[in-house]
């Protein structure tokens, strides 16, 4: 058949050609549009926390114009270990945790977590008046006037919260769970305060807030007047004191029982001594701060916060050592002076780390140096950004490779042109693969720093399903050059990577363990096989997406080709069916090991091998779609395209396998984190898929309908 | 007619063989399967599992739909079907049924363990801080899921006489030689509503009562989520066995702080309600329940048991320890730690466990074997094939 067309058609329609023939699975729009639209669903209610990052950015180009605050270097007291949740950590993760919980934010306006950290444990009465705490819903119930970040400080938050203090109360005794997400909110509020308040209150037993003015009081406690002097140096005139004021107190009874006219007033000497005995008084309040847990325990693997070591008289000349640390410390950051804080910092940690070195004789600085870097590497959003980089240059490869081939005529390199197809596909195949590296890099940190296999919770299951998908595209690209592996590869990292920022834990990802799970022999063994199992599944999900893709496109002229058996409708759809078929035989193959290990776990610990609890349901629900897909596929009425289509449905029976079964709450492995606006983002992937599914088919049914009728005519 | 018969059964193992068949089957037992997680939500996991996946028969709205069971045994006559063909035994289809054969022998097996099981929970107190006293031995499991009723009487209660729930039946006559009366059950709850009688209540005249159910009354209430928590309950009438006449009409639940006594011919009988108790062959004491946690942190790192085991060779007991994902083994039980209360004022230290004897354990680590090794086998069959299909545009 001969066509005449214009040149200039030709030109476009070789570009055509070009993008078809290689978007292979020219799913790859489809594909990514579906999955999108899926995380928009999903991240869309609480967009804010997604913005985390974007803000973050926004705020560096602020700090760059605030540079002149920063005074004072963090690196030494980022790193100074705290006990906290179940292990030791860097302040900096300590900071950041809280940070986040308080604000949702990883910054505070142009403050690192640990740069807040520091004020709010150093000069705790300039963090009080600090916008920090983050309100959704409860602008109307505690009165505050609506602000554009909705950040309020501990003061506003503090004064607020006694106005509704009844119902606070009420809230806190009720079932949690039968709240709704306003008074869940109030109640994570006061509670969340009260933390505040605590880590705030952590030093105060340095802070000189004691000052005797009056010279009779000074002399009879023997101290210096008007030198001002902390907590510790209080203490210790505290039985002196109670003799003045006893001493006062009897001597106003007597002369009173003497002469009942005798002036009843104190003296300013005696006012002084009892608003110091008040002050003490209030400062013993303090005593129950005992978040910020940053003196080794000595003869326990507990550690203590210094009050806390006060209150239980867990003294020793070490931690008096550490003590006095950390009150010159308090008075670098007070006067502001950089370099005695680095030189005290540094010391404050050698000093921390030999106590603690001598209890457990593990050398934790290269640890929290670790986590530290972790922390400020952020190893899977790099990864992400370069799988977004990936992509661009996927999608832009035609238009690419045509610049290329122009310049190369100008420069007299026509052949083969200055940027061809393979050259695309090394930067694309360099891109996913640095992002590989960067995340297995992340996952192998964690791995080092909790000390147990990589998959224990569901933000860790995101990330290892995803490093896993990701390989097997970049295989595929590396092996079959089509950019199928690249569509792979791409659309799960970035999609996966975003669902991976937004369920980190609340505040902390790095948890300790249940006792149930507290076993790294099967953590290694059934958690890391059914994880593959999923990412098996979704890789062949995929694959079958795609399939049907170009079932759908390819299906005007699907007949001809195959009888042609010309190569590409047919080799392709054919090498993708068998792909997706292989894939399908080792996600069962991967499900079943998984599940069974599972129930060989169950057994051992529960002395049961199957119970029918939803998590189990949800993996034996994969295995069965997936047996059923592979009986229904040799039984004569399923077709190629109609299995393919049972395959898409795959990622639905993942999802709810894998996301779903977690939003029922019940049984044993209901330990997974997922919170109702979940669900929103669940019906929305599923409605997506299904239309998918309904599309292609009716799509691709017309289609032969029509082309059987022409067919009949002929 | 021979050879008729023989093309005819062939023709029948070809379409049990078919995968139509088990496509079929698999689709209801994923339906079944979705519903019944749902419901797990509503009516409890233990429920549910009796409702969808314990039993045969489905009832839901009056209509009677095959249950997991039923499906699973069309599937194992459909696998039955297809491996009992010369032709399923070809070297290439070699793992393919391997495969049918492992889950042919799981499910089997499974069926076979569920009804070989013996499973309950041991509730261990510790007496005393002070480790000289013996705390209580336990030589009994116990079934939350099912009730008894215990009427005993004479000098230490010498005489007694165990009722199982599935004679507590409404209508049914419960009785034994030895007894004078028969007890007739009026009413059964599997989990009871109790309430005060007040005096606009309907319920007639407090005389036709006897004891505790002059003052209160027991009705029905939805099961608890968690099955375990659901307290049974029962009316009862005693009728004399000679007169014939009602000797009084009485109101029982499980664990009840009053124990209900009944009095005939100069005998006091006392008759109560408990959790249906398995005796076992050891004996089970608590010397120390301990929870430890991750440091600074309120998060449980791991539960542990210290047990004496009695046995009837043994004069003392043998110290034994269990822990969270580290049970005991002994003879064909094992004992895991499932369950805790913490000494409170008023309630002592609980240890709760499970026993659990199970003849056929290996079954479905042998089954595993089987069918992991026939997928792989499969698979290596397969895949390179499925691979080897290329074309380069």
């Amino acid at each position: 058949m001969t066509i005449n067309i214009m040149t200039r058609n030709k030109i476009n329609l070789s570009i055509y050609h070009n993008l078809y023939s290689r978007f292979n699975p020219l799913g790859i729009c489809v594909i990514g549009l579906m999955l999108l639209g899926m995380s928009i669903i999903s991240v869309a209610s609480h967009a804010d926390e997604i913005d985390a990052d974007a803000l973050d950015a926004l705020d560096e180009l602020n700090a760059l114009n605030a540079l002149e605050i920063r005074q004072l270097d963090y690196s030494q007291f980022a790193l100074l270990p705290v006990q906290h949740q179940g292990r030791i950590k860097p302040l900096d993760s300590f900071a950041r945790i809280h940070l986040k919980i308080f604000s949702h934010r990883n910054k505070l306006g142009e403050l690192d977590a640990i740069e807040w950290l520091a004020e709010v444990i150093l000069s705790p009465e300039k963090s009080y008046n600090r916008p920090l705490f983050k309100i959704r819903n409860l602008h109307g119930i505690l009165q505050l006037p609506p602000k554009e970040d909705n950040l309020y400080s501990f003061y506003q938050i503090s004064i607020a919260l006694g106005k509704q203090q009844q119902l606070v109360e009420e809230l806190r005794k009720s079932d949690y769970s039968q709240l709704t997400l306003a008074q869940q909110e109030l109640v994570d509020l006061s509670y969340n305060s009260l933390v505040f308040f605590d880590i705030s209150r952590s030093l105060s037993l340095f802070t000189p807030i004691f000052n005797i003015e009056d010279a009779r009081l000074a002399s009879y406690l023997e101290i210096t007047e008007n030198s001002p002097f902390n907590y510790l140096d209080a203490i210790k005139l505290n039985n002196r004191l109670n003799q003045f004021i006893e001493e006062t107190l009897r001597s106003k009874q007597d002369s009173r029982a003497k002469d009942p006219s005798s002036p009843a007033d104190f003296t300013a000497t005696e006012i002084a001594a009892l608003a110091f005995a008040n002050l003490l008084g209030t400062l013993n309040n303090d005593k129950k701060s005992f978040l910020l847990k940053v003196l080794p325990g000595q003869w326990s693997s507990s550690w203590t916060s210094p009050w806390e070591n006060i209150d239980l008289g867990d003294g020793s000349p070490d931690i008096a050592r550490l003590f006095a640390l950390w009150q010159e410390l308090l008075e670098d950051y007070t006067n502001g002076d950089n370099e005695k804080w680095v030189t005290t910092s540094e010391l404050l940690l050698g000093e921390t780390l030999a106590l603690y070195d001598s209890a457990a004789s593990a050398s934790p600085q290269w640890r929290l140096k670790l986590e530290l870097f972790y922390n400020n590497a952020r190893l899977f959003l790099i990864g992400m950004l370069l799988y977004m980089l990936a992509a661009l240059v996927a999608i832009a490869s035609p238009l690419i490779e045509r610049i290329g081939k122009r310049i190369g005529k100008r420069i007299g390199k026509q052949k083969h042109g200055l940027i061809n197809d393979y050259k695309i596909g090394n930067l694309i195949l360099a891109f996913i693969g640095g992002g590989i590296i960067t995340q297995v890099m992340g996952i192998v940190i964690r791995m080092i720093i909790l000390n147990r296999p990589p998959v224990s919770n569901f933000h860790e299951s995101l990330l290892f399903v995803m490093v896993i998908i990701v390989a097997v595209g970049y295989g595929l690209e590396l092996v079959k050059r089509n950019y199928l592996g690249t569509t792979i590869a791409c659309t799960s990292g970035i999609i996966l990577s975003l669902l991976g920022f937004y369920y980190q834990g609340q505040g902390d990802s790095m948890q300790m363990l249940i006792a149930v799970l507290n076993t790294n022999y099967w953590l290694a063994t059934h958690v890391i096989v059914i994880t593959m199992g999923y990412a098996a599944a979704i890789v062949t999900s995929i694959l079958a997406h795609s399939y049907l893709a170009k079932y759908v496109l390819h299906q005007h002229k699907w007949h001809k080709r195959h009888k042609l058996a010309s190569g590409l409708g047919r080799g392709q759809a054919e090498y993708l069916y068998n792909y997706m078929l292989g894939g399908s035989l080792i996600a069962l193959f991967l499900m079943l090991l998984g599940t069974l290990l599972g129930g060989i776990w169950a057994d051992q610990s529960w002395g049961r091998f199957w119970g029918w609890d939803p998590k189990e349901n949800g993996a034996l629900l994969i295995i069965l779609w997936l047996i059923l897909m592979l009986h229904a596929r040799i039984t004569s009425s399923v077709t190629p395209h109609v299995f393919a289509a049972g395959l898409v449905a795959l990622n639905i029976v993942v999802v709810l396998s894998w996301f779903g079964v977690n939003l029922l709450n019940v049984g044993l492995h209901s330990y997974g984190f997922i919170d109702n606006n979940a669900l929103l983002g669940l019906f929305g992937f599923i409605g997506l898929e299904v239309a998918y599914i309904a599309m292609s088919l009716g799509y691709g049914a017309s289609c032969e309908l029509q082309s059987s009728r022409t067919g009949g005519r002929a | 007619m021979l050879n008729n018969l023989i093309i005819s059964i062939k023709s029948i193992q070809a379409k049990l063989a078919s995968p139509n068949l088990v496509a079929l089957a698999l689709l209801w037992l994923i339906v079944l399967l979705i519903f019944g997680t749902l419901e797990q939500k509503f009516i409890g996991l233990y429920a549910a599992q009796q409702k969808y996946f314990s039993s045969f028969v489905l009832w839901q709205w009056g209509f009677a739909l095959p249950a997991t069971r039923s499906v699973l045994l069309v599937i194992c006559v459909g696998i039955v079907a297809k491996i009992s063909q010369w032709a399923a035994w070809k070297l290439h289809k070699l793992g393919n049924s391997l495969v049918h054969v492992g889950v042919l022998f799981l499910l089997a097996g499974t069926l076979f363990n569920t009804l070989n099981k013996q499973e309950g929970y041991l509730v261990l107190q510790k007496e005393d801080a002070s480790p000289s006293q013996k705390s209580p031995i336990r030589e009994y499991m116990e079934d939350y899921y099912a009730a008894e009723l215990v009427i005993m009487s004479g000098e230490d209660n010498i005489y007694s006489h165990v009722f199982k729930q599935e004679e507590l039946i409404p209508g049914s006559t419960l009785t034994t030689p030895q007894l004078a009366f028969n007890i007739v059950i009026d009413e059964f709850f599997t989990n009871v509503n109790i309430e005060r009688v007040t005096a606009t209540d309907e319920q007639s005249n407090p005389n036709d009562y006897t004891g505790f159910a002059k003052i209160f009354k027991l009705s029905d209430k939805k099961s608890e989520l968690n099955g375990e928590e659901n307290l049974s309950g029962a009316y009862f009438t005693v009728i004399d066995k000679q007169t014939r006449k009602p000797i009084g009409k009485y109101a029982i639940f499980e664990n009840m702080p009053i124990i209900q006594s009944i009095t005939h011919a100069d005998l006091v009988y006392q008759i109560i309600m408990q959790p249906q108790r398995t005796p076992l062959p050891f004996g089970v004491g608590l010397i120390d329940f301990s929870v430890d946690y991750h440091p600074a942190s309120e998060v449980a790192s791991g539960y542990k048991s210290e047990v004496l085991v009695y046995d009837k060779k043994f004069t003392s007991g043998q110290r034994a320890v269990i822990e969270m994902n580290e049970p005991l083994r002994y003879k064909d039980w094992t004992l895991y730690q499932s369950a805790f209360n913490q000494a409170e004022q008023g309630s002592k230290e609980t240890s709760i466990l499970v026993a659990v004897k199970s003849s056929g354990r290996l079954i479905p680590y042998i089954a595993g074997l089987i069918i992991s090794f026939g997928l792989l086998l499969h698979i290596f069959v397969r895949l390179p094939r499925l691979l080897r299909i290329t074309s380069k545009p």
